[in-house]
């Protein structure tokens, strides 16, 4: 109890509340900026939270994350470009709805439901996740071990279309983790004699690289202006969300349902559960044939799981250390950076920060109702901001954010190094989150890899005796073997088709 | 630039040929049965599959278009400039900022790139000084981030 008091004061100090406000402010501007992602608007904000304490740098990530994900329903209801890769599960119902003149209710509905299906998830994670850290406070090497290797199963499989390029984009990841000095023996390793390179690739200037500089690349090549909104005047947002909320009120906690379980996945991130969400409620709808033309009931569905697995996907960070998301990932950079390793022990060592971060959920999901509102209002101001302005503008904050981690323009090369791979990357198809969940897992994948080798005796039976980790050991393999079971199905349909 | 799976598999078992030999030639630990040579090993093997994937994969679609397809934008100079502008903008702070310092240099690639991607050469400049000022008092003031005066040192603050 003292813990939770402790918590709920060093989130209601004033500093905390700005702090956090000022993130609702950035997070719904970038969020509803097409082109700009919850992911790239998190990346931007990392340096600037390497200088704060634990509680304000978390609370100004958790709302940056949850109102951006919510904001990218904005653009995707008026333009049709989801301005979040969650988003565009169901951006082709909420637009159509905006060109029947329903354009409040889609965007009212995303609101709400966002809102509801954060605080949903924000409680699942309040129960779970202290009961989790008691089984994983008996977890050894191997299980870790395993975990480790879930979430970059899960990451480079599910989360993305190609399987196969996921998987090259986990390995590249992992390979450049083992650039600076190993984490058993303290020996150099790929450092080709420069002294910056021993300390390894700085995480958050290759963040910055990866999911700013890579978009910056392409918004500038593109220099395409957005097409006009097709309904400028939204009126009341909230007018008919009960009448929505009695009719599609199963839909709804399926859809927090499955947020949850996919979010609290490791490796797997929300942006999947969304799109799983959308495709469950078509499944199951009445009327799967008004799916795409607007529809409100997959809007409900799949943005509630939008935001409760936003939630879930903090179960497995900071009970395990293990990212759920892209953004998580960047969460356990910026706690290492203070001298925190996510995990267990941070329940009983700090519990105060634990509490601290379930109570910035509540809080930042409440305030998103009012910033939802504001931002859908005054959403067409966002969009005369000049992308000649923007673009320019994200790149210095780049830059400096990038050379603020060491003071050093090693920082920068990195940055500038990891934007055009991934540029390349995502213009060929490899999804680049595989790549940074397995930078930010390399180092305890191997730390832990390495340990159990030496206690077993290179014996790889004890890497599954144990019954947890022979449980994970079995989900991993199964999910890496998911590719080719697909593959195979097809190609017996195929067959059986040809005969 | 769509290239080719083929020619991305053939670069990756190449990485991984690289990473193999590069932990080869890495000292053993005295003491230590699995040394730092070991996890890398395991990398470059995992590659070897993979990239033998996508070079199956890349030698399928071979004859149905060309292994290095230029995108549409390449062709227009005006996009072209645009996507090179962003990387000789971050190259020239990395070369220059030590020297110019950070407001020069900031300055001069905000004009530039605003002036291009905007055409208001005029209005950028005013921009450029605008941003940059926010920028420094943000980082340099508030974050105590040290950006480089540079030749500006004398009236530093």
């Amino acid at each position: 109890m003292d813990a939770f008091l402790e918590g709920a004061r060093l989130v209601f100090d004033p500093y905390v509340l700005m702090v956090m406000v000022a993130a609702a402010f950035y997070g719904i501007s970038i969020g509803a900026i097409p082109g700009l992602t919850a992911t790239m608007a998190v990346a931007l904000l990392i340096p600037i939270t390497f200088f704060m304490d634990p509680i304000p740098a978390l609370g100004a990530i958790i709302t940056t994350s949850a109102m951006a994900i919510f904001a990218g329903d904005i653009p995707g209801a008026l333009l049709r470009i989801p301005g979040t890769p969650a988003s565009g599960a169901y951006t082709d119902d909420a637009y159509n709805m905006t060109r029947k003149g329903d354009a409040e209710l889609a965007l009212g509905v995303g609101v709400v439901m966002s809102a509801a299906g954060g605080l949903i998830g924000s409680v699942v994670l309040v129960i779970a996740a202290p009961a989790l850290a008691e089984v994983a406070l008996n977890f050894s090497t191997y299980e870790y071990f395993w975990l480790a290797c879930m979430g970059l199963t899960c990451a480079a499989v599910m989360a993305s279309d190609a399987p196969l390029k996921g998987a090259v984009s986990m390995l590249l990841g992992l390979a450049i983790t083992t650039i600076g000095v190993d984490v058993l023996a303290g020996q150099p390793r790929f450092t080709f004699g420069v002294t910056q390179m021993l300390e390894g690739i700085g995480i958050i200037p290759a963040l910055i690289g990866v999911f700013a500089v890579s978009e910056i690349l392409r918004i500038c090549s593109a220099q395409r202006s957005s097409p006009p909104p097709v309904q400028i005047r939204v009126g009341n947002i909230f007018k008919d969300i009960g009448k929505v909320f009695r009719q599609y009120w199963f839909q709804f906690l399926r859809g927090n349902v499955i947020g949850i379980g996919i979010g609290a996945l490791p490796g797997a991130g929300s942006d999947i559960g969304a799109w799983i969400a959308y495709a469950v409620s078509k499944r199951f709808s009445k009327t799967p044939e008004k799916f795409g033309k607007g529809h409100i009931e997959g809007i409900v569905e799949a943005t509630a799981a939008n935001n409760a697995g936003l939630a879930a996907e903090w179960i497995p960070a900071l009970v395990f250390g293990i990212p759920g998301s892209t953004i998580t990932a960047m969460v356990i950079g910026v706690l290492i950076m203070k001298g925190m390793q996510p995990g267990p022990t941070v329940f009983l060592n700090h519990p105060e920060l634990i509490y601290g971060t379930f109570i910035t959920f509540f809080v930042a999901n409440i305030l998103m109702i009012f910033f939802g509102f504001l931002a859908i209002k005054s959403f067409k101001h966002i969009l005369n901001i000049p992308t000649g302005v923007l673009m320019p503008t994200i790149l210095m904050f780049c830059i400096i954010g990038s050379f603020a981690m060491n003071n050093s323009v090693f920082g920068i090369v990195v940055m500038l190094v990891l934007g055009l791979i991934s540029y390349v990357m995502e213009e060929n198809g490899f999804p680049t989150a595989p790549l940074i969940l397995a930078m930010v897992l390399g180092a305890i994948l191997e730390q832990n890899f390495l340990t159990s080798m030496i206690k077993s005796g290179g014996n790889p039976i004890d890497f599954v005796s144990r019954p947890i980790a022979g449980v994970l050991a079995v989900i991993t393999i199964t999910i890496w073997l998911l590719p080719a079971f697909a593959w195979l199905r097809r190609r017996r349909i195929r067959l059986a088709k040809e005969a | 630039m769509k290239i080719n799976d083929a020619i991305f598999g053939v670069f990756f078992l190449l990485l991984a040929a690289a990473l193999f030999v590069g932990a080869l030639s890495m000292p053993k630990i005295h003491g230590l049965a699995y040394g730092p040579s070991l996890y890398p090993m395991v990398i470059s093997i995992a590659f070897v599959p993979l990239a033998i994937g996508l070079i199956v994969s890349g030698l399928s679609k071979w004859r149905s278009g060309p292994p290095i397809e230029i995108s549409d934008w390449v062709r227009s100079p005006r996009q072209l400039i645009g996507f090179c502008a962003v990387i000789a903008s971050v190259l020239f702070y990395i070369l220059a900022a030590e020297y110019l310092g950070f407001w020069i240099t900031s300055v001069l690639i905000l004009t530039c790139l605003i002036g291009w991607l905007w055409r208001k050469i005029w209005v950028s400049l005013g921009l450029a000084v605008v941003i940059t000022a926010v920028l420094h008092v943000f980082f340099y003031t508030f974050l105590f981030v040290p950006l480089p005066w540079g030749v500006l040192k004398p009236i530093s603050w």
